[in-house]
């Protein structure tokens, strides 16, 4: 609204003849990310038999309802428990791996000691190594602590953000001048005071922001709740909605569950995207330096 | 560690023998990083540090299913080295990489500096949009852009043949890397967008102005300006891509499930390791091999972050 | 037949590498296990067994919810814990790591020799009642027990293979229906050249399974398996036959080449693109039924084409799953006791054959009144089990698995792929994979012979 109203209050500016230009570009790269999603919206309106025999990217008959009361009802409901799975173990996840990265990141940019680069370079390093490698030490060693298949099996690894610590460090570097530490070890303050009450207040963006790769990282994992849990009782949705989608190809005793599995994805979406949408002001603002200004 | 029982983090408010005092205020100061570090460290070393430790030791035996495990020493890792199955999958990765990267961080810096010069109409819905694939798991993205591509009912193709230009051949041997390519563009951009825009961000605004000041024109002020300024987060994102691309393997492994002419269980260098491991049960050689992939990517961030620097 | 793959060429302590480690967790279940096991018996004298099952069969907790009921003593959890590949992923991780599978098992036949090599299964032979094998179809129960005194598992289904074919696209066409290969691919070439957007068929390129039924149906025995000496013959005359003669169709293009199971299959299916399923195993019909009913009616069973025109025909199997025993469980007995009754009893086995799509394995239901003489409407009410009655007792029972099939299907799916795309000849490809399994069985410690 805004934009339209300066739009015909300055008229055709150059700049705005500019600005135009750039938005109808903009628009057209729209159409590319958001296409895969018009496709998966509109394919959970149909049936399976229409899934594949009308035109992709338009509407057919419209089974939507159905189609969600399948997702919500098929086998007992497990979809629902998917769903609170996956928001235990992102919200979990999102939240220890934050926190756990803005300390350690802190301690990276605003603390000199011994071996600091070193060890940062090994948690940089160790993203290096493919998970494809860890997967059986991983199962070998959370079995032998007796949490394999239960959610800690899900939850503990994903605490660990490497690249949340690294942006936290670039962060922090920036955002928390040293001055304002000294003023407050001047007054006297504990240095886990001071973290609490003046540095982690500056970290707020920086923290919900990587809060929010955590959680998506979680939401969206696939490989890890894979190997490591067996009970589709706590699976999250990506591992649950991969079983349905293989269940097509059980041979005798095979299942069709396209027209689910779609809309079940669609459902998947939604969450993360509500996300975005409330956390915008820190990501959108992003990892500003706007705390000290 | 002496004295790590009386780590406190709380001052001391108790005044003791003064030098005691200070000393025990040394040696607390000393021990401060690390009581931030530790509970990521704690987590850091059992779920990453331990596994890669184990998985280097699986490296250096051999189970065999008759005659049981030997150790071999070096022997598994000098055969991957030299094996022609890994470098295929390396040679797909390099040349996706060559062209994908600079194509995804492109888009996303001019996406991220249009949005930053206030260039654009709009700007709240292009960042929601474009950062909303990131919102996809990468096995739904992947199953959707293979519906998307298939070829007999596939939109694309109907459109391409409605409009007369034939069927296109996504998923043939000649078009899967730019189809996976396109993929991981699709996915990432908006990603990149969002650490690049965040970056720019952090510029004072009065270096802009300045400049602006000076009658520098926005591309100038973009080039001369805004980018250099924002080079360690370009950098940055140029060697999570670079990583993210040599670990590639959800997408291929989706793909070869509706392509596997095309896609063989060496297509990429991560999906080599797991059929190794789940294939053909060779869980020590696959170890070896992962780490000589993880040595490559070690190496090309290294010399990306290398040449990225001397340029600066 | 002497015992193939028995229990002792892994020799003692070979697997030092986890062994501290599965002592250690082996100390902590057994603690725990103790602890589990000892309070409830106290407080209610007497406490169901627990035993965990893993299927991807579905709604197959219906016969577990009956076993729970009619054995006290014996309480089933079931856990669906992914379909195949997924299945066996886990299954082989828990393997590796010592502990983590469950007591029982849905494994396929292919894979059995596989995981008895991985130390995976249990020898249930003297667990199971005395003549349970009798009651099985022979080429089937050879799958399970190479000989009386072992037993893998106990089979589930089977899939003799056949033809399912569109009777109405047939007749437009004016096709027979082949009695031999031959004659199929003179009817694939007529299809196609008459609606070059249709086929008579698809091969699935990324399906060992579906290949190696092929090769088993013409008479090939690609492995032969003595203790630790397996004899690998891939590229025998019988099999090169097979890859010859497909690859000479999909090199014309009279054949479709789409992988199984797929998006762009199911479609095909549905719409006509293909005028038949061959070969089709014989959880096929029932299978396709599901898919698309709009075709019900215009559907019909055939024998699968067989080599030559003379003689008995040969059939092979395609997929059809067993229930076994893991060597990790701690109660075999009450496991596999439970495993015969899944497959035994006779409601649990019609329910696998009538509502589950599952071929059945047990000879007195393949051959049941009530079992083969079903009219099947979507078969324009033909006896379609009677079709594959026939096909189950033709299997050749001279075929033998290797002890490492995935190994197998992995590298001939990728050098049947490669031939598909025409980057080499099918007799390369075939050669091909006979080097490497050769080369593969090698490193792994077997003796080789070709």
């Amino acid at each position: 609204m805004t934009a339209l109203t300066t739009f015909l209050e300055q008229g055709l500016t150059r700049r705005n003849r500019r600005r135009s230009f750039a938005t109808l570009v903009m628009l057209l790269f729209l159409v590319y990310f958001m296409l895969p999603i018009f496709w998966l919206i509109v394919s959970s309106t149909k049936s399976d038999s229409q899934l594949f025999s009308t035109f992709g990217l338009w509407f057919a008959h419209f089974d939507l309802l159905q189609n969600l009361h399948q997702v919500f009802t098929y086998d007992g409901g497990i979809y629902l428990t998917w769903l609170g799975n996956t928001a235990l173990y992102a919200v979990t996840a999102g939240v220890g791996a934050a926190l756990c990265s803005t300390m350690a990141g802190y301690a990276f940019a605003k603390y000199r000691f011994r071996g600091r680069n070193v060890l940062f370079a090994v948690v940089l390093g160790s993203i290096m190594i493919p998970q494809t490698a860890l997967v059986i030490p991983i199962y070998l060693l959370l079995s032998k602590v007796g949490i394999i298949n239960t959610p800690f099996a899900v939850i503990l690894p994903s605490l660990v953000s490497p690249i949340g610590v690294f942006l936290m460090r670039v962060y922090a570097d920036r955002a928390v001048p040293d001055a304002l530490l000294d003023a407050a070890r001047v007054d006297g303050a504990g240095e886990f005071k001071i973290f609490r009450a003046v540095s982690f207040r500056i970290l707020v963006p920086g923290f919900a922001t990587v809060l929010l790769l955590s959680f998506v990282a979680t939401w969206n994992n696939y490989f890890l709740p894979l190997v490591v849990l067996s009970t589709p009782k706590y699976y999250p949705l990506t591992v649950g909605l991969a079983q349905w989608n293989s269940s097509s190809s059980a041979g005798g005793g095979a299942n069709v569950l396209f027209s689910i599995v779609v809309a079940g994805a669609l459902v998947a979406v939604v969450p993360v995207a509500i996300a975005f949408l409330l956390l915008q002001r820190y990501w959108q603002g992003g990892l500003t330096a706007g705390g000290v200004k | 560690m002496a004295g790590s029982s009386q780590v406190s983090l709380t001052p001391t408010k108790a005044p003791a023998a003064r030098v005691w005092h200070t000393r025990r205020r040394s040696l607390q100061r000393a021990l401060v990083p690390f009581a931030f570090l530790a509970p990521f460290l704690v987590l850091f070393a059992f779920f990453l540090i331990t596994p890669l430790v184990y998985a280097f030791r699986m490296a250096l035996y051999n189970e065999r299913i008759v005659g049981g495990t030997v150790f071999v020493g070096l022997s598994n890792l000098e055969q991957a080295v030299q094996d022609s199955s890994f470098y295929t999958g390396l040679e797909h990765m390099a040349l996706l990489g060559v062209v994908q990267i600079p194509i995804m961080i492109g888009l996303a810096l001019l996406f991220a500096l249009l949005l930053d010069a206030r260039a654009v109409w709009l700007p709240s819905l292009f960042r929601f949009g474009f950062f909303l694939p990131f919102a996809v798991p990468t096995v739904v993205a992947a199953l959707m852009w293979g519906d998307l591509y298939a070829p007999s009912f596939g939109p694309l193709s109907q459109v391409s043949r409605d409009l007369g230009l034939g069927t296109p051949g996504f998923l043939t041997s000649g078009w899967m890397l730019g189809s996976l390519g396109n993929i991981v563009t699709w996915e990432w951009t908006g990603y990149n967008m969002i650490i690049l825009y965040a970056a720019l961000k952090t510029i004072p605004p009065e270096i802009v102005e300045a400049a602006a000041v000076d009658g520098a024109s926005p591309l100038q002020t973009a080039l001369r300006i805004r980018i250099p300024f924002i080079s360690p987060a370009l950098v940055l994102t140029g060697v999570f891509s670079i990583i993210g691309t040599l670990q590639l393997f959800n997408e291929p492994q989706i793909m070869s499930v509706i392509a596997p002419q095309v896609i063989g269980t060496a297509y990429t260098p991560n999906l080599y390791v797991y059929n190794l491991a789940f294939s053909s049960h060779e869980f020590n050689y696959a170890a070896a091999v992962s780490f000589v992939l993880g040595a490559f990517v070690f190496f090309t961030s290294y010399v990306f972050i290398f040449l990225t620097r001397k340029q600066r | 037949m002497t015992g193939h793959y028995d229990n002792n060429y892994p020799e003692e302590g070979v697997r030092m590498r986890f062994r501290s480690i599965r002592r250690l967790s082996a100390a902590a279940v057994v603690v725990a296990g103790v602890c589990v096991a000892t309070v409830p018996s106290l407080a209610f004298g007497q406490s169901p067994v627990q035993i965990t099952f893993w299927s991807w069969v579905p709604n197959i907790q219906n016969q577990v919810t009956a076993f729970n009921a009619s054995h006290p003593d014996i309480q089933v959890n079931y856990v669906n814990a992914g379909q195949g590949e997924t299945e066996y992923q886990k299954l082989t991780t828990a393997l590796q790591a010592g502990s983590g599978a469950p007591d029982v098992v849905q494994v396929e036949y292919q894979y059995i020799p596989q995981y008895v090599a991985l130390h995976g299964l249990a020898n249930i032979a003297k667990d199971i009642p005395a003549g349970t094998g009798s009651k099985f179809v022979d080429s089937v129960w050879k799958q399970v027990s190479p000989n009386s005194k072992t037993i893998w598992a106990i089979p589930q289904d089977s899939g003799p293979l056949g033809m399912l074919y569109r009777q109405d696209i047939f007749q437009q066409d004016g096709l027979t229906v082949p009695k031999t290969w031959a004659q199929f691919a003179a009817d694939a070439i007529k299809l196609h050249t008459a609606n070059p957007s249709d086929y008579l068929a698809d091969f699935p390129v990324n399906d060992g399974g579906a290949i190696e039924s092929m090769f088993w149906q013409a008479g090939a025995t690609p492995f032969q398996v003595k203790g630790n000496t397996v004899t690998i013959n891939i590229d025998d005359p019988d099999s090169m036959k097979v890859a010859e003669f497909w690859g000479k169709l999909i090199g014309a293009g009279d054949i479709a080449t789409e992988p199984d199971y797929s998006t762009a299959w199911y479609t095909a299916l549905g719409n006509g693109t293909y005028a038949s399923l061959t070969p089709a195993a014989a959880w096929a019909p029932v299978f396709l039924e599901g898919i698309d009913k709009s075709t019900s009616g215009s559907w019909r069973a055939a024998a699968v084409p067989q080599w030559s025109a003379k003689g008995k025909p040969i059939n092979g199997d395609w997929g059809g799953s067993t229930t076994a025993v893991t060597a990790q469980s701690k109660y075999p007995k009450q496991a596999a006791e439970f495993a015969t009754w899944l497959n035994t009893n006779a409601q649990s086995a019609s329910e696998f054959a009538n509502s589950q799509s599952l071929y059945p394995t047990l000879k007195s239901l393949v051959n049941s009144p009530s079992y083969a003489d079903q009219q099947i409407p979507f078969y324009g009410g033909q006896e379609v089990n009677k079709v594959f009655a026939k096909a189950s007792a033709e299997v050749n029972t001279k075929f033998q698995w290797s002890p490492f099939m995935s190994e197998v299907y992995t590298v001939l799916q990728d050098e049947i792929g490669d031939a598909a795309q025409g980057s080499l000849s099918f007799a390369q490809a075939m050669k091909d994979t006979q080097a490497q399994i050769v080369t593969y069985a090698k490193q792994q410690g077997f003796t080789v012979k070709t």
